[in-house]
């Protein structure tokens, strides 16, 4: 049905696909060997394990009705043997499978992760966090065990039924006929009904996660229900979908209970029909009464070994879902990345670590000599524009900014919640790329600069001052080795860091997740410290001084200045703040509203004067407002 | 524990009746099965050649309990699954309705994804443990049984052997579970410990690419993820032990079996049994594979049965706790007016730390309440007793004169209309979001309150406007954007009585006097309480609290607490330099 649409996207999406697909089996590719060793073992085990019931034949035949005991003693160490070469080789198939599941889910992980890692900003928004941690962990999981299982037990059933099928043909070609017909009867029982189950499956648990949210949302928004009294309601939304996830359940159980009645069903009957043809074959002298009893051996183990595999079967198809959902990101291609450069990147990414990064110093030098040429521009963005979703109804987050920064220069950007300061941020740390128009950093386009060093060149300090667990020097450092303690120090110094840092114990004091044991202030400054210790051309401090009084929040500002970082962009939604800058960018609904000094944007910009005046800011001989 | 399951159990106890009906049935036709197979066998391998009247016979009764042995091995566990699924909806509802009845303290207190946790998968344990496992081990019970009982009839020693060798499998099996218990949990953790650094790392991820931090994260998750490897590989091999150990000895029970008996009939020994032909060999070889597989589900059912009765416990302990107080015979507030006064409060979130100590004060209808101070001081404390989300120990709350414990609490509730903190919205639209506040408001309300609360602009350039559906958690806003909605939420209600709880903390300082304008007009005519961080924002209250360690520390207007120099003068100062 889905073949039926448009074929472009369909030959993308298939390319995509091939792409994770790659990623998959590149995961399993070390194991291969075992991948082959495993089932060869299982194969082991199932002839030894089919070898039993034929013997049973020969015990029955010759020992009883051949009347001979002496026959009989001599297959015990013979059965017993098998039975123990079997269970041998089971455990040499289990620990292969042990083995190479887990280290492909290990590898699978680490290749997810160092994928996620890479993809733009726009696809991280798009999957969500939890949607990438749960692809990492439960999806991985739960395909690693999917294999697993299919080398421990699905493989059996193959080898079970078509074992099974030879040594009958061996003991009675003309009897195997009813094998032959209670076979395809019951493969496609179990095909029929594991069909009809999965959807239905996938039904439910999607009733289920429906129960999950909205338990979810009572719990976290049991102050709000109650000022609302909404609690009736709740609990209508919260039975009707119990009663949905009742449906679903009942309906499941009625198709998956045929599965045991019905093959089991199908096997019995192949039973009787072996009986009813043994007999008349008995009768003719062509078959033996321990060929019977042999042959309904191999017909109950067949059934067994389809039931094993027909009861994974839910495994399997969450198995299938998990596939899908980490091909979907692995399919998405990993930022900056266009042709040769993305090889490169993949090569490096699976040679380790230590090589990029004397590829990265090299290039780094190179660029910086090239940025020299560039002359007295810091950051240009000419006509750019950005657009977070493809949709022509959203109008743009950002519409046609011009800018020109000079080396040396403190650029300000103001506006209100939802202007687009964060977004032009966004843009010149290329966590986005400008959907129209191009960015000059130090006169080269942003697309050619690697990203490592363009992280070099601008640094900033977000938003949201999101610190990692680790000691204070991990922060601050952020992992660059060329960031010694005297480099930290001094950036805790000039980010007013270093009184409450010492106070907790020095570089080694612990950060805990999330920066939890830090203040909102205090994670501010560290924030702020991180980016200056890189020592970058440009430093962006993106609403850094929300929390911080404002003595502290001008010996910082003076700081910086003084350290030897040329060019500044300060972003904030204070015009005190910004206020001393060279030029300050007013933001309107994403497009420009003013570009000056604040004393040309007081009487040029009026989203600007308005800004000043609802702060109470504006000087009273400027504005002139009755409100300041 | 089990009187409590039962007690969802006891309205489908008919059902379930029958479905163990059925599943006995079933079994016993387990155990007959093989016997009319053996005769048939005889009928076929009698020394006289193949007697047919003997077969054909046979075969028509192995026919009809074939038959209906699988029409009611179907009725049964489809039965017990429907009651299994009833019961654990009843219990799931049952519980839900209990957690909405519960006080705020516990909402406050769980960690909400334990709760969660309990009412879904807790529930999906006890209907594994319901629906399958309590008929499995019905009808493995049956069947072991049963089956022992004709083994020991037709040979009662291949019958002993075969009861010494099968329980070796459950031993093996157990001493597997516990060996390797040790390894699943060192895996757990292991595993746990990844998840911990893979959450951090990607809800981090802007600054991780800000920073070109990836190789630094990749290097610490591949070094925990090698040692997950390590101990994962072992702990599954272990686990991956009981199955081929367990078909081991099968094996070797099956092998006993088919020599016992043919050196038995080689021998014409009975041994107090029957004597052996070929078919009563066939007989018992059925039976020991018969006997083998309950034991080995039993094993199975029991952990599942196990797993039902943690998780019981676990919902049973939601379900005792101690819902609000009965509010039967309580009269309704009706249209206050919005007088509210607190006469000598006395209160604590925990008993060893008294917090809030002998509060009084008075709100005229209309009038405009600023609660100020530091944080932890107890300002949204005053909000809990206000909104009876918690009681007070002692002291009295009164609106229009009314004891607010005199009457139900939904009616005090919907005298207060408020913007909280915690900017919290369901899974829903926009448009439904903000209708929360007045359920059955027109569009046109709807869109007048968002622009009220200057949040139409961003609105409407959402994917969808109105109709966008916030995620979970409201995850694709902003918080500032989402704390717009929360506002025009409250917008939207006509209540007397209006509390901002730092209602503009993630709103821009521009954005935020837009607001306020807003503010301005549903404020009038209702009485307002106000809690700021900002001084700047409450100084036209007509009353202003300063409240720290729990007392109110200072009350009067902004002029006469500037006057006294005192707390709140500390506090302007403060915030000056």
């Amino acid at each position: 049905m889905s073949a039926a649409k448009a074929g472009n996207a369909e030959n993308a999406e298939k390319s995509a696909n091939l792409k994770g697909a790659n990623q998959v089996l590149a995961s399993a590719k070390k194991y291969r060997k075992w991948f082959l060793i495993g089932p060869f073992f299982k194969l082991v085990e199932a002839v030894f394990e089919l070898l039993i019931p034929t013997l049973m034949v020969y015990v029955i035949d010759r020992g009883v009705t051949g009347r001979d005991g002496v026959y009989v003693m001599r297959m015990i160490p013979l059965m017993l043997g098998i039975a123990a070469a079997g269970y041998l080789s089971a455990l040499v198939c289990q620990y292969v499978a042990s083995l190479s599941s887990q280290g492909f889910g290990t590898e699978l992980r680490s290749r997810l992760f160092s994928h996620l890692l890479r993809i733009s900003q726009k696809d991280a928004d798009r999957i969500g966090t939890s949607g990438m941690v749960n692809r990492v962990t439960n999806d991985v999981n739960i395909l690693q065990q999917a294999v697993a299982m299919l080398i421990r037990l699905a493989i059996r059933a193959p080898f079970i039924c078509v074992g099974s099928l030879v040594m009958a043909a061996l003991l009675n070609l003309k009897l195997t006929l009813v094998i032959l017909c209670a076979l395809p009867l019951l493969v496609a029982v179990v095909v029929l009904i594991t069909r009809r189950g999965v959807p239905l499956f996938a039904k439910v648990q999607k009733k289920l996660d429906n129960i999950a949210v909205i338990s979810r949302e009572n719990m976290s928004g049991a102050r709000v229900i109650r000022a609302f009294t909404r609690s009736e309601k709740e609990k209508q939304r919260f039975e009707e979908e119990c009663d949905g996830y009742n449906k679903a359940v009942v309906r499941v159980n009625r198709v998956s209970a045929v599965l045991n009645p019905l093959t089991t069903l199908i096997m019995n009957l192949a039973v009787i029909a072996v009986l009813w043809f043994g007999g008349k074959m008995i009768a003719s002298n062509d078959m033996s009464g321990g060929q019977i009893v042999a042959f309904i051996n191999y017909i109950s183990y067949m059934v067994t070994a389809l039931l094993v595999v027909a009861n994974l079967v839910t495994l399997f198809t969450k198995a299938a879902a998990s596939y899908k959902r980490v091909m979907e990101v692995f399919a998405v291609p990993e930022a900056g990345e266009t042709g040769e450069k993305a090889e490169s990147n993949d090569e490096a990414n699976a040679e380790g670590t230590g090589e990029s990064d004397d590829a990265g110093g090299t290039e780094n030098a190179d660029g910086t000599a090239e940025m020299d040429a560039a002359g007295g521009i810091a950051v240009e963005l000419k006509n750019v524009s950005l657009r977070y979703i493809d949709d022509e109804n959203v109008p743009n987050a950002l519409e046609k900014i011009d800018l020109r920064i000079p080396r040396g220069s403190v650029l300000g950007i103001v506006g209100v919640t939802g202007s687009g300061k964060t977004s032009l941020v966004n843009l010149l740390t290329g966590l986005y790329d400008p959907t129209e128009g191009e960015i000059l950093i130090l006169g080269r386009n942003i697309n050619n600069i690697d990203r490592a060093e363009l992280h070099r060149t601008v640094g900033v300090a977000s938003q949201q001052s999101t610190l990692f667990s680790g000691t204070v020097r991990d922060n601050i450092t952020a992992g660059r080795r060329d960031i010694d303690d005297g480099r930290c120090l001094e950036a805790l110094k000039i980010a007013q860091a270093d009184g409450f840092v010492a106070e907790k114990g020095g570089l080694d004091a612990p950060v805990e997740r999330g920066g939890v044991n830090f203040s909102g202030g205090q994670r501010q400054r560290l924030s702020v410290a991180r980016a200056v210790a890189g020592r970058p051309e440009v430093l962006i401090l993106d609403d850094s001084f929300s929390a911080l009084d404002n003595a502290t929040a001008a010996s910082m500002f003076r700081s910086i200045r003084n350290s030897g970082i040329e060019t500044m962009i300060i972003v904030s939604q204070r015009v005190g703040s910004v206020r001393q800058a060279d030029l300050i960018l007013v933001l309107d609904d994403g497009r420009p509203a003013g570009l000056g000094t604040h004393k040309e944007l007081l009487s040029v910009s009026p989203v600007y004067a308005e800004i000043c005046r609802l702060s109470g800011e504006a000087e009273p001989k400027e504005g002139g407002d009755a409100a300041c | 524990m089990l009187k409590w399951l039962l007690s969802y159990l006891k309205k489908y106890r008919f059902k379930l009746l029958l479905s163990s009906l059925f599943a006995a049935a079933s079994g016993a036709l387990l155990l007959v099965g093989p016997l009319f197979l053996g005769k048939a066998i005889d009928a076929l391998t009698a020394s006289g050649g193949v007697r047919w009247d003997e077969l054909y016979k046979n075969l028509g009764f192995l026919l009809i309990f074939y038959l209906s042995g699988a029409a009611l091995s179907y009725i049964s566990p489809v039965l017990s699954g429907e009651v299994a699924a009833r019961a654990v909806t009843d219990i799931r509802s049952d519980v839900f309705k209990h957690i909405l009845r519960l006080p705020l303290r516990f909402f406050d207190t769980r960690p909400h994804g334990d709760v969660i946790a309990r009412i879904t998968t807790d529930c999906e344990n006890i209907y594994d443990g319901l629906g399958q496992s309590f008929v499995q081990l019905f009808s493995g019970i049956v069947t072991v049984v049963g089956t022992m009982i004709a083994m020991f009839v037709i040979s009662p020693v291949i019958a002993a052997a075969v009861l010494c060798l099968t329980p070796l499998s459950l031993i093996i099996a157990r001493f597997v579970v516990i060996r390797t218990a040790r390894l699943f949990a060192a895996q757990q953790a292991k595993m746990g410990e990844l998840g911990a650094h893979t959450e951090e790392m990607l809800s981090g991820i802007r600054t991780v690419h800000d920073y070109s931090m990836e190789e630094t994260a990749e290097q610490e998750f591949r070094r925990v993820n090698a040692e997950l490897y390590k101990v994962g590989k072992n702990a599954q091999f272990g686990g991956a032990l009981v199955n081929p150990s367990t078909r081991l000895v099968n094996n070797v029970a099956y092998i006993s079996v088919g020599l016992m008996g043919a050196l038995f009939a080689v021998n014409n020994v009975t041994a107090g049994g029957w004597p052996m032909t070929v078919g009563v060999i066939a007989t018992l070889l059925s039976y020991a594979t018969q006997f083998a597989r309950p034991i080995n589900e039993i094993a199975g059912v029991t952990t599942h049965i196990q797993n039902a009765f943690a998780s019981a416990a676990r919902l049973k302990e939601i379900r005792e706790e101690a819902p609000e107080s009965d509010e039967t015979g309580l009269a309704r507030l009706e249209r206050p007016l919005g007088d509210i006064s607190a006469e000598h409060i006395e209160f604590s979130y925990v008993p060893e730390k008294p917090l809030i100590r002998d509060l009084s004060f008075s709100a005229r209808p209309g009038s405009v309440i600023a609660i100020v101070g530091p944080t932890g001081g107890g300002k949204t404390t005053i909000v809990n007793l206000l909104m009876r989300f918690y009681d007070p120990l002692s002291g009295t709350i009164r609106v229009d004169g009314t004891d607010t414990l005199t009457v139900t609490r939904d009616s005090l509730r919907e005298a207060f209309s408020m913007v909280l903190q915690e900017t919290w919205l369901f899974t829903g639209t926009v448009r439904d979001n903000i209708a929360y506040g007045l359920p059955g408001a027109t569009d046109g309300q709807i869109e007048k309150a968002a622009r009220a609360a200057c949040a139409h602009n961003f609105i409407k350039r959402l994917p969808n406007g109105y109709d966008t559906v916030v995620s979970d958690g409201g995850g694709n806003l902003s918080g500032g954007q989402r704390q717009l909605i929360t506002i025009a939420r409250a917008m939207l209600s006509d209540a007397p009585v209006l509390i901002l709880d730092e209602a503009t903390s993630s709103v821009d300082i521009v954005t935020e006097q837009y607001v306020r304008q807003g503010f301005a007009n549903l404020m009038s005519g209702r009485t307002s309480f106000i809690i700021a961080h900002r001084l700047a924002t409450v100084r036209h209250a007509d009353l202003i609290l300063v409240v720290d360690g729990g007392n109110i520390v200072e009350q009067g207007t902004y002029a006469e607490l500037m006057a006294r120099r005192g707390r709140y003068w500390e506090l302007e100062m403060a915030g000056a330099t």
